[in-house]
């Protein structure tokens, strides 16, 4: 298959807007702005595109929930807060591409008539928010941004906005908050963005793949791209492979391609010696698959229907040497850090599952531990919550305590030769080390 | 987003009505159905995070929503208990107990959690035990506060309610995930407003106010419902008391004027009731000295003194004041003018008062405000003239911070400091009693724009000889006077032309320099000429300094007017009294507070009254109170205190006071309301009203009370102060020129803390904020060689108080703020005449 997202990738020079330019770049908004901002939605609607930031929304949809009345100015965002674990896509795409995100950004705010758009970039990706820097830049010299786009009329600027390392932060509201000069705190839906969003104006937000799609649709057009994949699931889609096998890294395949195919394809199969155990299909938000599942697909409705997600396209591959036990408390310790504390279920909840994870893991578990963790993954999913992360940290977790129960077993009945212990008693929350730090 | 009209919805198949596109939550708490809820409050905007307030949509395939998130629509069908709701709620409180301390039999506020509520109400426990991973108590104490982070739930309301309905900001959430916690935002202890709102506000007792633990269960006290005496605000205390003896005082939800938001006073202040100076028991003069005496024996004196005077023909004179409620200053008239006949009744040198007769009364012929809070919100424009309300008004400063919240802005102008929150958004900074000039400015300004309506101010009395001086008056000398560039008060006057409606806010208060009664009257002159007299949402609010103003004004505590605004000196008036009375009664006018005391100076007076005042102690000295106290013959003081009048009088008679008081007031906004006694004074100790109404039996006359005189009240108020009928115009005197002041302003207007001087027997307040300080401005301290905490003489002419100094950064260049009570004397004892400005020097200690 030919590259797309990745076609820059070991093309010497490739950020320069030189090297874009003679690839054709630009081209697709220079197209778009001699359509009308309604029929770029319409064609984006048309290649039937799905939101690659992990839930899968329609993208040409979500543009048509701005509304068209609005007075005063209206916001795109591109998230490229990549702060999901096993997910390193849209970096790569930054790395290589930064003019193909640009000009991405420069498509989607022209659709939905924005004069002004921001990217919000994790702030640990210094270099990545500089080589955006760069590339805006160039773009400003060379007339693709800025006021009167090569004499179009059209306006646009784009900032960039440096995160300050939460990953909450990724989640649409929470983003716009923190623009917002506030805490990462997602607000309830509705409103929705699209209708009250940044500064309490329209704003869209996107993920930098999602946008990174958008100058190949308008230049090869939306049968083109809606001819890859499968109907409703269609382009590339990038997908970052970490763990246990050969060759990890970013590949571009087609849109439902199967598991197997990615792990033993470009991944070159599981390292030497070992079988495949489990994997997680789509960053580790997304519910555990066992190595039995490997043949369902890789896209978005193929996974839900497999009581799984796509999500980030994060594919986290995990061989017979690993112990689920042991992953899911290192889930857990990632999700307590992470919640945003606003709602009870996901802050205590997350809170919990690490303790008593914590508490398995360390040969003090109790035969009732898997039933309490299932009851607080429970308590903390089914729209309980504020944003997903709720779901975000219950769901995987849930799931392995459901699939693999013998290895819970396993490590209760070890412990059952140990004597009972007092709990331990967690140190005060605020000088307890966080995950990672 | 709210719609004003109201419809119909189902909730649990039952009709239920409420105001389209209101909050759910809020809508079905006022219909009285309980809806579970730990993270709302209907003062903050709704974050839904507790998660406990779902309810079930039938009309949306039985979809859980939040209540506090939802808004009321028209035909909509809510089920509230549902099993999926009840489940849902319980998995949601379920989730909070593991790691709560779970101490709630030793807990202060047993009884009164929420969490403990819910915990019983939801069956939170029937889920099967929860694994329990209590953290270990920290607890961290801060002035007047104490935060035990262990029990804190993080619902948030604390942050927002301090941001959001405060303006204040000082405690925040931070963190993520079970770090979540609240500090403070400077980082070092609380400091802050001190309304105590985030302690109301906490469901559960992670903030706690250092008095709440007093070993009194929640079931055992009692809850009485009263009006603030703190100023004229009119907020309502929700008192707990136990056996007579006050626990603590919080908001009441959703009351009237102040939504449940107290301010420091209100909340804070009672420990006053039990000060060590309190007194309990009359005191006679006996040999020179006061001495402890029996209510007989303190009321025979009098009584005999009333007597004496009467044979020989001495003037008796009383003074009130505005702190006192309507019946207590009605019995006090209906004592002087028709039990001993004498005319003579004031209130004192009150502002709100001067405002109101002398103001409003002369311009817009009632002795009234013309606009309500609520107006304050609504109103296109607001101008603050005088002072900062966040020192003087706080709950009005309260209603500001829901307008700002709303970008509608608020326009102030004033010459002192500005208070603890700080919103200098609007504020004009005024040469010291420049609003008058500032008010004519826009006057002029308004008559040349010609937005105003020629019907309404053209044909009105004085209109003429008014516009002719005004104009007379070069318009840059009168912005000279007021302190203002004139191209700022252009953009007021901008806005003042482009608005619908206007309302003005008078402040008053002692030590504010500048002629109230002048600003009132130029204020109704300005909103004839903007032709927005008399229409609804426009109009003046005149903020008393003490409880009462305008209720003490209608029950005729004032030397020109007999009970319900009629005339002391109309004989028909003053017979239809003494028809209801049974007893003639004296004819006016009386003499104001200074011609008596003038008068009792010069000998001419037998027997003096002073009811809730301290002329000695706090009047300004040009009224020469030392003087009138120490030349009449016979003084009587009705106090709760023993003030430095009560030193130097002949019979001192203790009446309850604060908490203790029953009866009613009329709050600035024209709005009566009711105190009711929550507390027991000590001693029993009976009202003003009591010992009066015995003095008159004393004399031989019946003066009814209870029932019959709340009756005989409501009777003789009649309909309030009458309507506004059109505006007088008064004469405008040419600008004098001021001569450049020497030396630093003395800002000795009301402080938050210290807004009069009862305060100054509240231990608490005083912990907060001593009364001994002056604070001054980094750049002043240093030009001055001046340290922080050393002593300094604040000089003014021949007088000077001692003062420790704080330099304050938040203090402007130029100005000295120091209260007018002081202990040990305070900074009122500087001025002569409080209309003026006082300027000092601050001189270093030798
Ligand atoms: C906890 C959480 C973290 C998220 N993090 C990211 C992220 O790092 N990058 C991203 O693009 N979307 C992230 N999302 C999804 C965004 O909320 C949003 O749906 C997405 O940016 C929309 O873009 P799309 O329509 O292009 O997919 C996250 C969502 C949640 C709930
Ligand atoms: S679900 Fe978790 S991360 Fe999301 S808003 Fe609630 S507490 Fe915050
Ligand atoms: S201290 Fe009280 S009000 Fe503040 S967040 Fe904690 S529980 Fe809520
Ligand atoms: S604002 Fe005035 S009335 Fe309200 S609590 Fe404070 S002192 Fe009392
Ligand atoms: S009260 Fe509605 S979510 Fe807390």
């Amino acid at each position: 298959m030919e590259s797309v997202l990745l076609r820059a990738r070991g093309v010497p020079n490739s950020r320069s807007i030189d090297t874009y330019l003679a690839a054709g770049g630009w081209s697709g908004f220079a197209k778009a702005l001699s359509m009308t901002p309604d029929a770029v939605v319409q064609e984006t609607i048309e290649s039937e595109l799905r939101g690659r930031g992990g839930a899968g929304f329609p993208t040409g949809r979500k543009w048509s929930f701005v509304p068209k009345d609005h007075p005063g100015p209206r916001y795109l965002i591109c998230n490229a807060d990549e702060s999901e674990p096993g997910t390193f896509k849209d970096r790569e795409i930054i790395e290589h591409d930064p003019h193909m995100v640009l000009e991405g950004i420069a498509i989607a705010s022209y659709a939905i008539r924005s004069n002004t758009a921001y990217i919000y970039i994790r702030g640990e990706f210094v270099r990545w928010a500089a080589l955006l820097e760069d590339a805006i830049g160039e773009a400003h010299r060379q007339g693709w941004l800025g006021r009167n786009v090569k004499g179009s009329g059209y306006d646009l600027d784009i900032w960039v906005h440096r995160g300050a390392g939460a990953y909450i932060c990724g989640e649409e509201t929470a983003l716009i908050e923190s623009i917002e000069g506030k805490r990462g705190f997602p607000r309830l839906k509705p409103p929705f963005p699209a209708v009250v969003g940044v500064f309490g104006k329209p704003t869209v937000v996107n993920n930098v793949e999602t946008l990174a799609c958008l100058p190949h649709i308008l230049t090869k057009g939306a049968k083109w791209f809606a001819s890859i994949g499968r109907p409703k699931n269609t382009g590339t889609k990038l997908y970052c492979v970490s763990g246990h096998v050969k060759r990890p890294g970013v590949y571009e395949l087609p849109m439902g391609v199967t598991f197997r195919e990615i792990i033993e394809g470009p991944c070159g199969g599981i390292r030497e010696g070992h079988t495949l155990k489990a994997f997680f299909p789509g960053g580790s938000s997304a519910p555990v698959m066992r190595a039995s599942e490997v043949d369902v697909r890789a896209d978005f409705d193929a996974c839900a229907e497999a009581g799984t997600m796509l999500g980030s396209g994060g594919v986290i591959v995990l061989d017979d040497s690993v112990d689920m036990v042991e992953t899911a408390a290192n889930l857990a310790h990632f999700y307590a850090h992470e919640s945003c504390g606003q709602c009870t279920p996901c802050r205590e909840g997350s809170d919990w599952a690490r303790d008593i994870l914590d508490r398995i893991v360390a040969g003090h578990g109790r035969p009732a531990d898997p039933e309490t963790l299932l009851r607080i993954c429970r308590f903390a999913s089914q729209g309980m919550t504020i944003c997903p992360l709720g779901d975000a940290f219950s769901l995987p977790i849930s799931s392995i305590v459901k699939k693999f129960p013998e290895e819970f077993e396993r490590h209760i009945r070890a412990a059952s030769t140990v004597p009972q212990k007092k709990l331990p008693v967690l140190p005060w929350a605020g000088s307890r080390p966080g995950f990672g730090s | 987003m709210t719609g004003t009209h109201l419809v119909v919805f189902l909730v649990d198949g039952r009709p239920v009505e409420a105001r389209e596109g209101s909050n759910l939550l809020d809508a079905l708490q006022a219909c009285g159905i309980r809806i579970p809820r730990l993270c709302h409050d209907p003062r903050v905007a709704p974050t839904g995070s507790c998660g406990l307030c779902v309810v079930s949509r039938r009309d949306h395939d039985d979809e859980l929503v939040l209540a506090c998130e939802s808004r009321v629509e028209a035909g909509m069908e809510v089920d509230t208990s549902t099993p999926a709701v009840a489940a849902a709620r319980a998995r949601r409180l379920a989730v909070l107990l593991p790691t709560h301390a779970l101490e709630c039999p030793t807990c202060e506020r047993h009884g009164d959690c929420r969490l403990e509520d819910l915990v019983h109400l939801l069956g939170a426990l029937d889920h099967g035990p929860m694994p329990l991973l209590p953290r270990p108590p920290r607890e961290e104490s801060w002035p007047l506060i104490v935060h035990n982070p262990a029990r804190c739930v993080a619902c948030g309301l604390c942050e927002r309610l301090c941001a959001e309905a405060m303006g204040v900001g000082a405690i925040e959430l931070v963190e993520s995930g079970s770090g979540s916690r609240v500090v403070t935002v400077s980082g070092d202890a609380l400091s802050c407003e001190f309304c105590g709102q985030c302690v109301d506000a906490c469901p559960v007792a992670a903030l706690a106010a250092r008095p709440d633990a007093t070993g009194v269960p929640a079931w055992q006290r009692e809850v009485t419902s009263t009006t603030c005496s703190g100023c004229s605000c009119g907020c309502q205390l929700g008192v707990e008391s136990h056996d007579g003896e006050l626990i603590r005082v919080r908001g009441v939800d959703a009351s009237d004027p102040d939504c449940g938001n107290l301010c420091v006073r209100g909340r804070y202040a009672w420990d006053l009731l039990r000060a060590p100076g309190r007194l309990a028991s009359p005191l006679m003069r006996r040999g020179g000295r006061l001495v402890e005496a029996t209510w007989d024996e303190a009321l025979a004196a009098t009584a005999q003194a009333l007597r004496a005077a009467r044979a020989q023909r001495e003037s008796v004179a009383a003074i009130g004041s505005s702190r006192l409620t309507d019946e207590d200053a009605y019995v006090l008239q209906r004592f002087m003018r028709s039990v001993v006949g004498s005319p003579h009744v004031d209130a004192g040198p009150d502002a709100g008062i001067r405002a109101l007769v002398d103001g409003m009364g002369a311009a817009a012929g009632v002795p009234a405000s013309t606009v309500s809070f609520g107006d304050l919100d609504a109103a296109d424009v607001v101008l603050v003239l005088r002072g900062d309300v966040g020192r003087s008004h706080p709950m009005v400063k309260n209603l500001f911070v829901q307008r700002a919240a709303r970008g509608r802005r608020v326009f102030e102008a004033y010459a002192t400091a500005g208070g603890v929150t700080g919103r200098r958004d609007g504020h004009l900074q005024v040469a010291p009693g420049g609003e008058e000039a500032l008010l004519l400015w826009l006057a002029r300004d308004a008559l040349r724009r010609r937005a105003w309506v020629p019907g309404d101010g053209a044909n009105r009395p004085g209109f003429t000889q008014w516009r002719t001086a005004l104009e007379a008056i070069d318009e840059d000398e009168l912005a000279a006077a007021a302190g203002v560039a004139p191209a700022t008060l252009r953009e007021v006057g901008d806005d003042l032309a482009a608005s619908a409606s206007l309302a003005i806010v008078v402040v008053t208060g002692r030590g504010i320099p500048g002629d109230e009664a002048a600003v009132a009257r130029r204020a109704c002159e300005l909103l004839a000429v903007l032709g927005r007299a008399g229409r609804p949402g426009s109009g003046v609010l005149v903020l008393g300094a003490k409880t009462n103003a305008q209720g003490v004004l209608a029950a005729g505590l004032h030397p020109r007017m007999l009970p319900g605004f009629r005339d002391a000196a109309a004989a028909s008036d003053r017979a239809s009294c003494a028809l209801r009375w049974g007893r003639s009664v004296a004819a006016g006018p009386g003499w104001s507070h200074r011609e008596a005391m003038l008068r009792a100076a010069a000998g001419e007076v037998g027997v003096l009254f002073v009811a809730g005042q301290d002329p000695v102690g706090t009047w300004p000295r040009g009224l020469k109170a030392r003087d009138g106290v120490e030349g009449a013959r016979f003084v009587v003081v009705l106090d709760s205190f023993l003030t430095e009048t009560a030193r130097l009088a002949d019979v001192v008679l203790p009446v309850a006071t604060g908490l203790e008081r029953e009866g009613d007031v009329t709050s600035a906004d024209g709005v009566r309301r009711t105190m009711r006694r929550c507390v027991r004074p000590p001693g029993d100790l009976p009202s003003d009203r009591q010992v009066l109404v015995e003095l008159a039996r004393r004399l031989g006359t019946r003066i009814p009370l209870g029932e019959q005189l709340a009756d005989e009240l409501k009777r003789e108020l009649g309909n309030g102060p009458g309507a506004f009928g059109g505006v007088t115009f008064g004469a405008v005197e040419p600008i004098v020129p001021v001569g450049s002041p020497r030396g630093l302003l003395l800002d000795a207007a009301p402080r938050l803390v210290h807004a009069s001087s009862m305060t100054r027997h509240s231990a608490t307040l005083l912990g907060l904020r001593p009364l001994v300080s002056v604070r001054l401005s980094t750049h002043d301290a240093r030009a001055l060689g001046l340290e922080d905490g050393e002593t300094a003489r604040v000089v003014a002419g021949s007088r000077e108080v001692l003062r420790r100094v704080v330099v304050d950064p938040a203090v402007p260049r130029g100005i000295v703020v120091s209260g007018w009570y002081g202990v040990g004397g305070g900074a009122g004892a500087l001025y002569v005449d409080d209309a003026l400005p006082v300027f000092v020097e601050i001189r270093k200690s030798p």
